[in-house]
């Protein structure tokens, strides 16, 4: 601490020297930090030191297109590189917009069928129990009264519906921000069309053959099977858990996680949102299911107006670069 | 009648392939973005073959129990075989048995059981392939990849430098189509032989490979039935590698990437040999096999946040006003540091009574805290 508050001081004093100084060098000797902090020992950020002529002039320029690699999806071995549009898969972080999207879809979820009684609803007669006066007791009036054991809710729930409304470019942004967030950090697995969990031969020609005919026997099979390829691929439960989503519905993957939760979860693309995008560990998809997704969600990219007749078509994606 | 299955003798050699399910067929109304590639060198699981066979599978008749055997002798057996001429990787359960009823039996001298005690149980087939003898390891999954991932940082680089130089010979040969396909996993003297090639690369990063290039590309062409190696023989051992390392010079390491073929073929061979996978968004920043070094020779992340302050942030742990816990502090350790703590235990020995562990949950701490019991 003490020793960069000498270097402040001593680079504060060099930069006063004006004298012999011409305005654009004085602006790159101006001292690093004017001052330090009083609670912690993190370093400063650095005003102008950093800042050189290129970085002034050369305007940021990101890259028009990513890669994606496409693996095999069960032996996991890369099959082919493409190229997808940056404003597909390589979008900023919008936290807010993500966190909007989720509190969208949670809301519109919500079967919203809770239902109380109100003292007019509860079953029974509405007879006054006692009379008014001469009892010794407290005037009551009847049995459904909501101060009684058994009498109805005054302000209790009923069935209504919790949906609210988003705009749909901003959800369309999200789901694509959802996308951009995995494969930012590596998550997005994109497989080849048609991904299965497929079984040995062996044991399919046993199930053919009924040798297995106790489902408990298959079952057992098809989890250990399904444990063994996620573990393999750093995919499992010891990885965070794994979201495959496919375009249908396919019979042992989907029946291996039902019996593997803790390895993971498969979903159809149709039963997909934004908040499955961002639960688990990766998303393991494939690729046709990507470009679905894609296609559905770009509201925002392509405009419906038409301009000199023509529609503006979206983002070109999914070349292939090496096959 | 008696079902007894009668297990055949495999000869342990597994031979499988992949069943793929017809649903994975695509609709053929919809456009095919991609095509599918059919993998022949594709291998579910290992195909060496073990060296001795488990002890139930060389004995046939254990599948049978021998009372079973004893109490239905002379009747009938059925056996079944469903490929004779194949050998057997996972071996299903036999099929179940029927016992007599109790009103056939002609012996005089059997009594039916009147209470399960004593009947062993045998339990369900919940678990039949828990069993190593169902599901031999050799049977296990294999994928691309290999089973232990390599972490040694030298090893990573003489499998980066045997997939440069091996995508550098099959471009060099024009055998462009290559590139991309699936290569063959050789044994160790194929890694020498690939290592001893001479690398070239000169200033804009342009590499050249010398030495006998075809007997290298020859073996890399993955043949069918050939036995996989898993990366752990293919790859010399951690110091071998080291002295590789130090009589080799740096300078292939600034070899170009920047060609996608190239660059995909050697990232591909790379995670074949050392199970590490390259994510995406590095791929546009890798221009280099230096480049490619620095991504793939990372540490792994440490897993908790104190085994991160011992390796990384040491400079926290040194200064004089910080003491550092990997665990949380509770009164045992205090007692602990104040050589208190063996009094404590000695006088709850004397009492017969249990120390207890030395953290607690919080609650429990509150609680002795506040004096309660």
């Amino acid at each position: 601490m003490a020793g960069k508050g000498v270097r402040g001081l001593s680079e504060a004093l060099r930069s006063l020297t004006l004298t012999t100084q011409a305005c654009g060098q004085v602006s790159s000797r101006l001292p690093s930090t004017f001052t330090r902090s009083m609670a912690t020992e993190a370093t400063l950020p650095r005003a102008t030191s950093n800042l050189t002529t290129t970085s002034m002039t050369t305007p940021w320029r990101p890259s028009p297109a990513v890669p994606v690699t496409v693996y095999d999806f069960q032996t996991y071995e890369p099959q082919r590189l493409e190229e997808w549009s940056s404003k597909h898969l390589h979008l900023p972080m919008r936290r807010d917009i993500l966190h909007l999207a989720v509190i969208f879809e949670g809301d519109n979820t919500r079967q919203g069928s809770a239902n109380s009684k109100t003292r007019w609803e509860v079953h029974g007669s509405h007879r006054k129990l006692y009379r008014q006066k001469g009892t010794g007791r407290a005037r009551v009036g009847d049995k459904q009264s909501p101060l009684r054991r058994g009498g109805g809710k005054v302000f209790g729930p009923k069935p209504r519906d919790f949906g609210t409304g988003m705009n749909r470019k901003v959800y369309d942004l999200a789901w694509r921000t959802a996308l951009s967030y995995r494969y930012r950090r590596g998550e997005l697995v994109v497989c080849e069309d048609g991904m299965e969990l497929a079984l040995p031969q062996e044991i399919s020609d046993m199930m053919a053959q009924g040798q297995l005919r106790d489902q408990a026997l298959v079952d057992g099979f098809k989890a250990k099977w399904a444990r063994q390829v996620l573990d393999g691929h750093e995919w499992g439960r010891a990885h965070g858990r794994s979201t495959f989503i496919t375009t249908e519905w396919r019979e042992n993957l989907f029946n291996a996680m039902d019996l593997v939760p803790n390895y993971g979860m498969a979903l159809d693309i149709e039963d997909v949102d934004v908040k499955d995008l961002l639960t688990t560990g990766r998303l393991v998809i494939e690729r046709e299911a990507l470009a679905e997704m894609i296609k559905r969600h770009q509201s925002d990219l392509c405009s419906k107006v038409f301009i000199n007749g023509v529609k503006p078509s979206p983002p070109e994606t999914g070349k292939i670069i090496v096959q | 009648m008696r079902r007894i299955a009668r297990l055949r003798k495999p000869s342990g050699a597994p031979l499988a392939s992949i069943a793929r399910p017809l649903c994975i067929q695509r609709a053929a109304t919809r456009p095919s973005p991609s095509p599918a590639v059919q993998i022949n060198t594709v291998r579910f699981y290992s195909s060496r073959q073990p060296e001795t066979l488990p002890a139930s599978l060389a004995d046939s008749k254990r599948a049978v129990p021998e009372v079973l055997e004893d109490a239905v002798e002379g009747t009938e057996v059925q056996e079944y075989d469903l490929h004779p001429a194949e050998p057997r990787v996972f071996v299903p359960p036999p099929r179940p048995s029927v016992a007599e009823r109790a009103d056939t039996i002609t012996d005089n001298l059997y009594t039916p059981a009147s209470t399960a005690e004593g009947l062993e149980s045998i339990g369900n087939l919940g678990n039949w392939w828990d069993d190593p003898e169902h599901w031999p390891e050799t049977s296990d999954f294999v994928g691309f990849t290999p089973k232990q991932k390599v972490q040694e940082p030298v090893l990573i680089e003489a499998a980066v430098r045997r997939a440069l130089t091996e995508a550098l010979v099959v471009k060099q040969l024009g055998k462009d189509d290559q590139l991309t396909g699936h290569w063959g996993m050789q044994d160790r003297a194929q890694h020498d032989a690939v290592l001893a090639l001479g690398l070239k690369v000169d200033s804009d990063g342009k590499a050249t490979v010398t030495g006998n290039l075809q007997s290298v590309a020859e073996g890399l062409v993955a043949k069918d039935g050939e036995a996989a190696v898993d990366s752990a023989f293919a790859l010399p051992s951690a110091a071998e590698a080291l002295a590789w390392k130090q009589q080799s010079d740096h300078s292939w390491k600034g070899a170009s990437l920047l060609e996608a073929r190239v660059k995909f073929a050697v990232i591909k061979r790379v995670m074949q040999l050392t199970g590490h996978v390259v994510p995406d968004q590095k791929l546009a920043e890798i221009a280099t096999a230096r480049g490619l070094l620095a991504t793939l020779q990372k540490p792994p992340k440490p897993k908790t946040f104190s085994q991160e302050i011992e390796t990384k942030k040491q400079d926290l742990i040194s200064l004089p006003n910080v003491a550092f816990s990997p665990k949380r502090v509770t009164r045992g350790h205090k007692d602990m540091a104040l050589g208190r703590f063996k009094l404590i235990e000695a006088e709850f020995k004397k009492r017969d009574l249990q120390g207890g562990p030395l953290s607690v949950p919080k609650s429990r701490e509150m609680k002795h805290w506040k004096g309660d019991a």
